[in-house]
């Protein structure tokens, strides 16, 4: 295990809410942090910053360690080399493009000559060499964030820390800000972290995910990894899984699953104990009499809530547990499926996913 | 004039009803402006007046010098820190506006006169405040410095402090950041407070008479100088509230300049 990277255990508790959270980065890696809001997100990032003291936690950047509560070290902001991007950039507003990228090298000392040598540099490097002379309220929201990063990269920045980076942007400028973010994030080949709140933008931008919620990691992983095998709800309602924590009876074939007001039969052979199961509301069948044939699970519901989709309808039944499923606007009007409507939801145990 | 196509109805009641209050304001600049004639603008000229305006150009620098150099800390503390104690200080900082300033003037010789709290050391060591320029000037900071205070506090909070925060990491010390993004994001608010404060201190007359008394050359400022001419010779108190007028228009028209809202 070499030494490159971030590496950060963190623990505070303020107020009601506690954070205790281990995330590392690798050099070139963008880890995106997602949850519910008040999940510690940002609060990750102004500890790695210095912006926030922790309780005990212990931060090493590329093995230079910029905070050890135990040793009782603990670096501020403007002597960790670590790069922030707030939401919309947040330049300098008096300043212009080239002035707020000289900014860190002129506060770390670096002499004229050679900060304009860097920021050059950087300028060419993100493009805005002919945008050097605007200031921030004459550059489109794009332009904004790369002068951003230009001028966290020109300060030496060994770290990026992004925090909601693509926020405030229209839909319509939002790809592409964010395929370029990620081009030059690839180019500047610095361990990233950011917190995103759009799945569209995390896994766009994430080489890996981070989920926490209430202070906690709950799920590390690829994109791909937490589609297919969500573990927390907050996920699984990202994605539009049904999702239950359910524990499973021993033994082979056909098995119940018991999550907090349902019991599923599944198949789960090898698998026992405390697991997670999910299954997609498109995998749900409604019906207005209870169904025939053999489709292993059903359960006896009212009608919560109605959602209309695009081509569909998403129907929300309380069988004990919410369940979600999603039917077309014929089949609902076959149904006359109404709010309050007494219902009967089948899933297949072949339609449902068990997984540790 | 333009006309604006918002719709407004009753704009002739509004602008009747409007008018007593203005024309209350004018009526006694007018008459002020109306009663100078060649021989009061001689006046104007005298040694005394020249004096009076020397003693008020020198001792309202200073003051406002004084008032900028220790406000700027406190406005910033107010601004930015929660502590202990801060709706004292808040209040505090609030009282000289709502203080007579006569009853200043007694409270600054209860500190710093011959026999007051502090004043009596001072005057064991030989030194003695009360009643010099120096009191004038202590008089003028302490009835004026509010003013600087409230409009510096204000820029300061108006100041995002994320953009304290990207100066930090970016490498920028505290005391860095203050005067290379604080202070020029908040210049217009600290000009237009330090514009107010001066044109406070122009106008002092209280505090000053009670703590610097009023003596020609070294205490007398205009305002004191208008009071002292009036008792013999109404001309010369007209031109000295001349040239009163004319600082107070100009101090208005440079808070007019520096106010935030005029960008």
């Amino acid at each position: 295990m070499t030494d490159t990277g971030l590496k950060a255990e963190l623990a505070l508790s303020m107020g009601g809410f506690s954070l205790e959270a281990a995330l590392s980065v690798a050099p070139g890696e963008t880890l995106v942090l997602m949850g519910p809001n008040g999940a510690g997100k940002t609060t990750c990032l102004n500890l790695i910053a210095g912006l926030l003291r922790p309780e005990r936690g212990r931060i090493t950047l590329d093995g230079v360690v910029l905070c050890d509560t135990e040793a009782g070290l603990d670096f501020p902001p403007e002597r960790r080399s670590v790069g922030f991007l707030f939401q919309d950039g947040d330049l300098f507003p008096h300043l212009t493009v080239r002035q707020n990228a000289e900014y860190g090298p002129r506060a770390r000392g670096r002499g004229r000559a050679e900060t304009s040598g860097i920021v050059a540099g950087w300028l060419d490097r993100l493009g805005l060499t002919e945008l050097a002379d605007r200031r921030a309220k004459e550059l489109s929201g794009g332009q904004r964030r790369r002068a951003a990063l230009a001028r966290a990269l020109a300060s030496g920045a060994r770290l990026l820390l992004l925090d909601e980076p693509f926020a405030s942007l229209d839909a319509t400028s939002r790809a592409s800000v964010r395929a370029e973010m990620k081009g030059f994030l690839e180019m500047a080949g610095l361990p990233a972290l950011a917190v995103a709140h759009d799945p569209v933008d995390a896994f766009v931008l994430g080489d890996r995910i981070a989920v926490l919620e209430g202070g906690r990691v709950v799920q590390t992983g690829t994109g791909e990894e937490l589609l297919a095998h969500p573990r927390s709800p907050f996920v699984a309602e990202l994605i539009g899984l049904n999702f239950y924590r359910v524990d499973l009876s021993e033994g082979v074939g056909l098995k119940e699953a018991r999550a907090k007001g349902a019991v599923f039969h599944v198949l789960a052979d090898g698998l026992s104990g405390s697991a997670h199961l999910a299954f997609a509301p498109s995998d749900v069948s409604l019906s207005a009499e209870a169904p025939r044939g053999s489709p292993q699970n059903v359960f006896q519901g009212t009608v919560r809530e109605i959602i209309p989709l695009t081509d569909r309808l998403r129907v929300i039944v309380d069988a004990g547990t919410p369940m979600a499923a999603e039917i077309t606007r014929d089949a609902a009007q076959q149904l006359s499926v109404a709010s309050g409507a007494v219902i009967w939801v089948s899933v297949k145990a072949s339609a449902i996913r068990v997984y540790p | 004039m333009s006309r604006s196509p918002l719709r407004r109805e009753g704009t002739a009641a509004v602008a009747l009803g409007a008018s007593p209050m203005a024309l209350f304001l004018l009526l006694p600049i007018a008459a002020l402006l109306l009663s100078l004639r060649p021989r009061v603008l001689a006046g104007l000229n005298s040694p005394f007046a020249l004096r009076a305006l020397w003693v008020t150009l020198r001792t309202t620098a200073a003051a406002t010098i004084l008032c900028v150099g220790g406000g700027l800390p406190l406005a910033y503390l107010l601004a930015r820190f929660e502590f202990r104690g801060k709706q004292f200080l808040d209040t505090l900082t609030d009282l000289p506006i709502t203080l007579p300033p006569v009853v200043a003037g007694v409270a600054l010789l209860l500190a710093f006169g011959r026999r007051g709290l502090i004043g009596k050391y001072f005057d064991l060591a030989g030194i003695h405040i009360s009643f010099t320029g120096v009191a004038v000037v202590l008089a003028q900071v302490f009835i004026a410095c509010p003013f600087f205070i409230k409009a510096a506090r204000a820029g300061f909070e108006s100041v995002n402090p994320r953009l304290e925060s990207a100066a930090r990491t970016l490498g920028a010390t505290p005391w860095r950041v203050f005067w290379t993004v604080t202070v020029p994001l908040s210049a217009p608010s600290l000009l237009a407070g330090t514009v107010m404060a001066w044109a406070r201190a122009l106008s002092e007359f209280g505090a000053t008479m009670m703590f610097a008394g009023n003596f020609p050359g070294r205490t007398q400022t205009l305002s004191l100088a208008v009071m002292t001419a009036m008792e013999s010779d109404l001309d010369t108190a007209v031109a000295v509230s001349t040239l009163s007028l004319i600082l107070a228009l100009a101090a208005l028209a440079a808070a007019r300049y520096f106010s935030p809202r005029h960008d």
